[in-house]
C-alpha cells in the first residue's frame, strides 16, 4: 500500500516536473542563444559552442561569481551578488535548491538593532501582517552592533556542558558579522522574506537580548511568494502525515503561529529558502543543479586568483523508477548533462558547501571517533549523498587555504555526536513526512520518545550491553543564549562578569551527560582497524509502547523494513535480527543477559549497574528494537575566512578570488541560519566588487 | 576444445575436489538447512551444469542441482532441504555424478558430511505479575511460549512450580496467539501468593514432547514479591505545573508498589507504613522525585514540568 501511495504521488510530481522542463528549463545550448537574445551584457555564458582557452583549461561557462552550494549560504550569496551587478551561476551537488536551510525550522537570529528587533520594540506592524503584540519587553530588543559584538565574543558565558563558547569566536569575523546582521534582515525581507515576531535568541546568538524570529508564510489558496503566501498543497500536512517537495520539512513541536504572535501563518526554513530561490531566480541568478564541484582551479597551485571550478554531473534517481529528480522550479537552471564541466569566474568563487560531517576522513579532523560509521549525517536523505562532504573544504585546502576553529564541535549539541530520541529511522534530523522526495532515501519519519520515554527504554550497543543511565541521554544541551537563565547560565547575568565563570557556578550547572561518549567507547564487539563501537539499539516492549502512545507503523517507521527497526515474538530472537542495520556487524550477544539482570534490578527497585532512578521491566511481548541514531548536525571547525569572508592562506594572506561561508568556514561556534545568512551577504557583496579576472 | 581437435579416446581426470558446509549445523527437527557444495577440478575443468545430488545413509536422493561458476574458477550450488524429525546425529553425503564432456571423464566423487537434529527449543516468558502482591492474596499473570521453529503450541501443558518446589498452579496454552507476535502462544494463570512477605523465585515449566515433532522442555524462573498487607492509601494527585490541568497516564512508583494516575490525575497506592521515594514520570514531563513518610493515608500532589524539546531543532 504504501509503495502505491508513493507512486502515485511520484508520477503526478513526475508529470508535474516534466511539464515545468517543457517550459521553462534550458539547455547548454539554448541558455546561450537565450542569454544573447536578451542582451544580458553581465550575464551567465555558456561557452560550449566556442570553448576558449585559458591557461590551458577548456572553460564549458562563465559567470562573475560562481557560488558552490545553494542552501544558506549560497542563496543569500547569489542574490546578494546579483544585486550588485555581477552575474551569478549557483552550482549544486543535489537535485534541488535550499540545501539544508529549506528543512529547517527558519528561526533567524541577528539583532544587533535590526529592523525586526526594532518593529517589534516599537510594537508596530508595518507590513501588515496581522501580528499580534510583540512578545518581548521592548528593553529587551533594544540593541545594536557593538551589544552584538561583545555578546558574540563574551569569554564569561559555560554552558551547562561546561564549554564556553563565544570566548573562542573570530573577534574579526564576529565584528563583521554583527555590523552586517541588521542589514541582512533587512536584505531578507526586501527578498520577500517574512518574520514572525521575536520570541527568544538562537544558540549562539548572544545573551543579553532577543534577537530570533521565525520566517513564515501565510497559508492561502495559492502560492504567491511576493504576496508571501503558501497553499495547503505546498505547505503540506504535517497532522494528515504529508509533506511537500516545497517544504520538505521537519516541524518543531510545540510551537504555533499564534504563540509567535502571527495567527494564520506557518513557519518553516521553506519561509527562507523558496522566498530566496524565487527572488534569485526572478533576478537572473542561473542553477546547474546535479553538479559536484570536485575542484578549484587557481593560477598557480598555492598562488594567484582563483579563477574557476571543475565539476561533475551528479543526478539522484527515484530509487524505484530510476527518474532523474526534479528541482522545484526549474526556470533559470542550466540543465548541463556532460559529465565534467569547467566554469570561469570572472570574480570570484564562493564556497557555501557546508560542512564535513558527511565525509568520515574529514570530520576525523574535529574528532576521532568520528570514524564510527554509524553516525550518519542527519539530513542526508534530503540532501543526497555527497552533501556535507567537506568538498568545499578540502578544495580549499588543495590550493593552499588554511582551517580555523576545529575546536568548535567539542562537546556542541550539533556539532559532537549525540543519542537521538527520535527512533527507527536513519534521518533522525529531517522527520519528513511522505510527500517529498527526500522521504524516498529516509524511508521513515522515525517515533520520538522524548527525554522522558527513555525512562521506559534501555539503550545497548552492538553487542547488546547498556553503557549508561539511560534517563539522562537527552541532558546534552549547549544552549546558553538569551534570556539568561538558559542552559543553567546566571538568571542575574552580567556580560563579562566573571562570576558567570566562577567554579561553584560552572559546577552548579553542569549537568552534560556523557551517555554519547560511553556508547562510542570501544567494546567487545570492536574491530582493528576502525575499532567501531556501532550503532546504538533502544530495547522496549510492548507495554512500553502502550504507556507511551508511540505511534509504531508506516510513515514512522519503514515499510517494507530497512533495518533500523525490528520487533520479535522473544528478546532471543530480536538479538538476532538487528543484523538487518546496514551498519550492525553482529548479533546483541549479550541482550538476554542484559534484559535479565534489567528486569531483575527493575524489581528491586534499583539500577545498581548505572543508578537510573526508574526501572520498568521489559517482559511484555512483542519487543521491540529500534535504531538509537549517534547523530550530528553541524560542523564548526572550516576555511579560515577573514571578516569580509574572503578564505585565507596558511601564511594568512587572502587568497584572491575565493570567498566562503557557513560550515564551510571555521571560527565561530554559532548555530544556525543567523550565521550563514550574513556570511553569505557578506560574501556576496564583496565577490560583486571584485575586479573581473 | 574444437571438435575436430578431441581425442578418440576420453582423458580421464579422476575426482573433483568437493567441500561441503551445513548450515546451521545444529538444526531444529524437521526445519530447513542449506548444503553448500563448491567443486573443483585438480585440471582446471569447467564444471558448469555437472551433477550434484544429497544423500541420506540410505542412499536415498533428497535433492539435486547443477553446478554453477562461482568467482576465483571455482565451482559450487547451495542446496536447501528439510532435516529429518528423528533427533541426533545425520550423516549425508554429497554425490558428483560421473560425467563425460569434450572427450573429459569425471569418475563420481563424494563427500559426507553431518549434522545435529535438535528437538525444538521452547522459549518460556513470564510477565504481567502486580509488582508487589498482598501475602495470601491471590494474584494472576501471563505466561508465553515460543517454539524455536515457530510451531503451533496450542494445548501445550504448563505448570507453575513454587519456590518450595512444589506445583502451585498447572494449565494448558491457548488457541491463540499472543496479540502482535507470530507465533508465542500464551495462557493466563491464576495463583495465590506465599502467607508471608518476602521475595520469592518460582518457575514455569513445560515438559518435553514427541507428538509429532520433538519438542524441548522448557522452563523460565521469575520473582514473585510478596509484601505485608496494606497499612494506609497513598493518594497521587499528577499535575502539568504551569497549566495545572490533572496528567492521565502518569507512572507513579512507591517501591515497589506502581500505578498509573487517571483521567483526574489520580492514583491511589496501598501501601504498608514506612518510608517511600515518590517518582511520579509522565512521557513529556520532567519526573517529579521526593521523600513521603506514610504513616496514615495521606494526598501528595505532584507539579510536572514540561521537558524541554528535546528534538533537535534544526531552525
Amino acid at each position: 500500500m504504501a509503495k502505491n501511495r508513493d507512486s502515485k504521488r511520484d508520477k503526478r510530481q513526475d508529470h508535474r516536473n516534466s511539464k515545468r522542463q517543457d517550459d521553462k528549463a534550458l539547455n547548454r545550448r539554448d541558455f546561450f542563444r537565450g542569454s544573447a537574445v536578451a542582451g544580458v551584457g553581465a550575464a551567465v555564458l555558456s561557452t560550449g559552442a566556442v570553448a576558449q582557452e585559458n591557461g590551458g583549461i577548456r572553460w564549458n561557462y562563465e559567470a562573475d561569481v560562481v557560488i558552490l552550494g545553494s542552501g544558506c549560504v549560497g542563496l543569500h550569496a547569489a542574490v546578494r551578488a546579483r544585486d550588485l551587478g555581477a552575474s551569478v551561476l549557483v552550482i549544486e551537488q543535489n537535485f534541488d535548491v535550499g540545501g539544508k536551510l529549506v528543512h529547517s525550522g527558519g528561526w533567524t537570529s541577528l539583532g544587533g538593532g535590526d529592523p525586526i528587533q526594532e518593529r517589534d520594540r516599537m510594537g508596530t506592524d508595518p507590513q501588515g501582517l496581522g501580528l499580534k503584540a510583540s512578545l518581548i519587553k521592548p528593553e529587551e530588543l533594544e540593541d545594536d552592533p557593538d551589544r552584538l559584538f561583545r555578546d558574540m565574543t563574551d569569554w564569561s558565558v559555560v554552558d551547562a556542558t561546561g564549554v564556553a563558547r563565544y570566548r573562542y569566536n573570530d573577534r574579526e569575523l564576529h565584528r563583521a558579522w554583527a555590523d552586517n546582521a541588521p542589514k541582512t534582515r533587512q536584505f531578507m525581507m526586501d527578498n520577500y522574506v517574512r518574520f514572525a515576531r521575536i520570541d527568544g535568541t538562537h544558540q549562539g546568538g548572544g545573551m543579553t537580548r532577543a534577537r530570533a524570529a521565525r520566517a513564515m508564510m501565510k497559508l492561502a489558496d495559492k502560492t504567491d511568494i511576493k504576496a508571501g503566501t503558501v497553499s495547503p498543497q505546498d505547505r503540506g500536512d504535517p497532522q494528515g502525515e504529508r509533506h511537500s517537495h516545497f517544504a520538505p520539512m521537519r516541524q518543531v513541536p510545540g510551537v504555533n503561529a499564534d504563540s509567535l504572535g502571527a495567527p494564520g501563518w506557518v513557519w518553516g526554513g521553506f519561509s527562507i529558502a523558496r522566498p530566496m530561490e524565487f527572488s534569485a531566480r526572478e533576478k537572473g541568478v542561473r542553477f546547474m543543479l546535479n553538479r559536484h564541484m570536485d575542484e578549484l582551479i587557481r593560477e598557480r597551485p598555492f598562488s594567484g586568483r582563483v579563477i574557476g571550478v571543475k565539476a561533475r554531473y551528479t543526478p539522484r534517481a527515484h530509487p524505484e523508477t530510476g527518474a532523474r529528480l526534479e528541482s522545484f522550479w526549474q526556470n533559470g537552471n542550466i540543465d548541463e548533462r556532460a559529465e565534467t564541466v569547467y566554469i570561469r569566474a570572472r570574480k570570484a568563487v564562493i564556497i557555501a558547501t557546508g560542512g564535513m560531517h558527511g565525509s568520515i576522513p574529514m570530520r576525523m579532523m574535529m574528532d576521532p571517533r568520528m570514524s564510527e560509521p554509524s553516525i550518519e549525517y542527519g539530513p542526508s536523505a534530503l540532501i543526497g549523498p555527497l552533501n556535507m562532504d567537506g568538498s568545499g573544504i578540502s578544495a580549499g585546502m588543495r590550493v593552499g587555504a588554511c582551517l580555523a576553529g576545529m575546536m568548535q564541535n567539542y562537546q556542541h549539541v550539533f556539532g559532537s555526536p549525540t543519542i537521538s530520541s527520535v527512533l527507527g529511522t536513519r534521518d533522525t534530523l529531517g522527520s519528513t513526512f511522505p510527500g517529498t522526495p527526500a522521504f524516498l532515501f529516509a524511508r521513515a519519519k522515525g517515533f520520538n520518545i522524548g527525554a522522558a520515554g527513555w525512562e521506559h527504554v534501555i539503550a545497548v550497543n552492538q553487542v547488546g550491553q547498556r553503557f549508561y543511565n539511560e534517563r539522562t541521554i537527552n541532558n546534552v544541551s549547549s544552549d546558553a543564549k538569551y534570556p539568561p537563565g538558559s542552559d543553567g547560565t546566571r538568571k542575574d547575568f552580567v556580560p563579562l562578569d566573571w562570576h558567570n565563570a566562577s567554579p561553584q557556578q560552572v559546577n552548579a550547572q553542569n549537568r552534560r551527560s556523557p551517555a554519547a561518549d560511553a556508547a562510542l567507547a570501544i567494546n567487545e564487539g570492536s574491530r582493528a582497524p576502525d575499532f567501531s563501537s556501532g550503532p546504538v539499539w533502544a530495547i522496549f516492549d510492548a507495554a512500553a509502547v502502550a504507556r507511551g502512545g508511540w505511534t509504531i507503523r508506516y510513515p514512522y517507521i519503514a515499510d517494507p523494513p530497512d533495518g533500523y527497526f525490528h520487533k520479535a515474538d522473544t528478546i532471543a530472537e530480536l538479538a538476532k535480527k538487528v543484523m538487518g542495520h546496514p551498519h550492525q556487524k553482529m548479533p546483541l550477544k549479550h541482550l538476554e543477559k542484559t534484559v535479565a539482570r534489567y528486569n531483575e534490578m527493575a524489581g528491586r527497585g534499583k539500577d545498581e549497574d548505572f543508578e537510573k532512578p526508574v526501572l520498568h521491566k521489559i517482559e511484555t511481548p512483542p519487543f521491540y528494537a529500534a535504531a538509537a541514531a549517534l547523530r550530528v548536525l553541524d560542523s564548526y571547525g572550516g576555511l579560515r575566512i577573514n571578516g569580509k569572508a574572503q578564505v585565507l592562506d596558511t601564511h594568512g594572506q587572502v587568497i584572491p578570488g575565493l570567498y566562503a561561508g557557513g560550515e564551510a568556514s571555521g571560527g565561530g561556534a554559532q548555530h544556525g541560519i543567523g550565521r550563514a545568512t550574513v556570511h553569505g551577504y557578506i560574501a556576496g557583496t564583496h565577490a560583486a566588487q571584485e575586479q573581473v579576472a | 576444445m574444437s571438435r575436430a581437435m578431441a581425442p578418440k579416446t576420453a582423458s580421464i581426470h579422476g575426482e573433483r575436489a568437493c567441500t561441503v558446509d551445513v548450515a546451521p549445523g545444529e538444526v531444529d527437527a524437521g526445519a530447513g538447512l542449506t548444503v553448500t557444495v563448491r567443486a573443483a577440478c585438480p585440471h582446471g575443468c569447467d564444471l558448469t551444469g555437472q551433477n550434484v545430488s544429497i544423500r541420506d545413509r540410505d542412499e536415498t536422493e533428497l535433492a539435486c542441482a547443477e553446478l554453477a561458476a562461482l568467482e576465483n574458477d571455482a565451482f559450487g550450488t547451495a542446496l536447501a532441504l528439510r532435516a529429518p524429525l528423528k533427533v541426533g546425529e545425520h550423516t549425508w553425503q554429497v554425490v558428483l555424478s560421473a560425467c563425460e564432456k569434450e572427450g573429459v571423464r569425471h569418475a563420481e566423487s563424494t563427500a559426507a558430511f553431518s549434522f545435529t537434529a535438535m528437538p525444538h527449543a521452547a522459549s518460556v516468558n513470564v510477565w504481567g505479575l502486580p509488582s508487589a502482591i498482598p501475602a495470601g492474596g491471590r494474584f494472576s499473570f501471563k505466561v508465553g511460549i515460543k517454539c524455536s521453529a515457530g510451531c503451533r503450541l496450542a494445548g501445550r501443558a504448563l505448570s507453575i512450580v513454587g519456590h518450595h518446589g512444589a506445583q502451585v498452579a498447572a494449565t494448558k496454552l491457548a488457541d491463540d496467539v499472543w496479540p502482535g507476535t507470530s507465533a508465542l502462544y500464551f495462557a493466563e494463570v491464576d495463583a495465590e501468593a506465599p502467607r508471608a512477605p518476602g521475595d520469592f523465585t518460582w518457575q514455569v515449566a513445560t515438559p518435553a514432547s514427541d507428538h509429532h515433532v520433538p519438542h524441548a522442555a522448557g522452563s523460565c524462573d521469575f520473582a514473585v514479591k510478596v509484601v505485608a498487607s496494606p497499612d494506609h492509601e497513598v493518594t497521587i494527585e499528577a499535575f502539568d505545573g504551569d497549566k495545572q490541568t490533572p496528567i492521565k497516564g502518569a507512572h507513579v512508583l512507591l517501591h515497589p508498589y506502581r500505578a498509573l494516575t487517571d483521567e483526574r490525575g489520580v492514583a491511589k497506592v496501598k501501601v504498608a507504613k514506612g518510608c517511600y521515594t515518590l517518582f511520579v514520570s509522565g512521557f513529556n514531563y520532567i519526573g517529579h522525585e521526593r521523600i513521603i513518610d506514610v504513616t496514615s493515608d495521606i494526598t501528595a500532589r505532584a507539579e510536572l514540568t514540561v521537558e524541554p524539546e528535546e528534538e533537535v531543532d534544526v531552525r
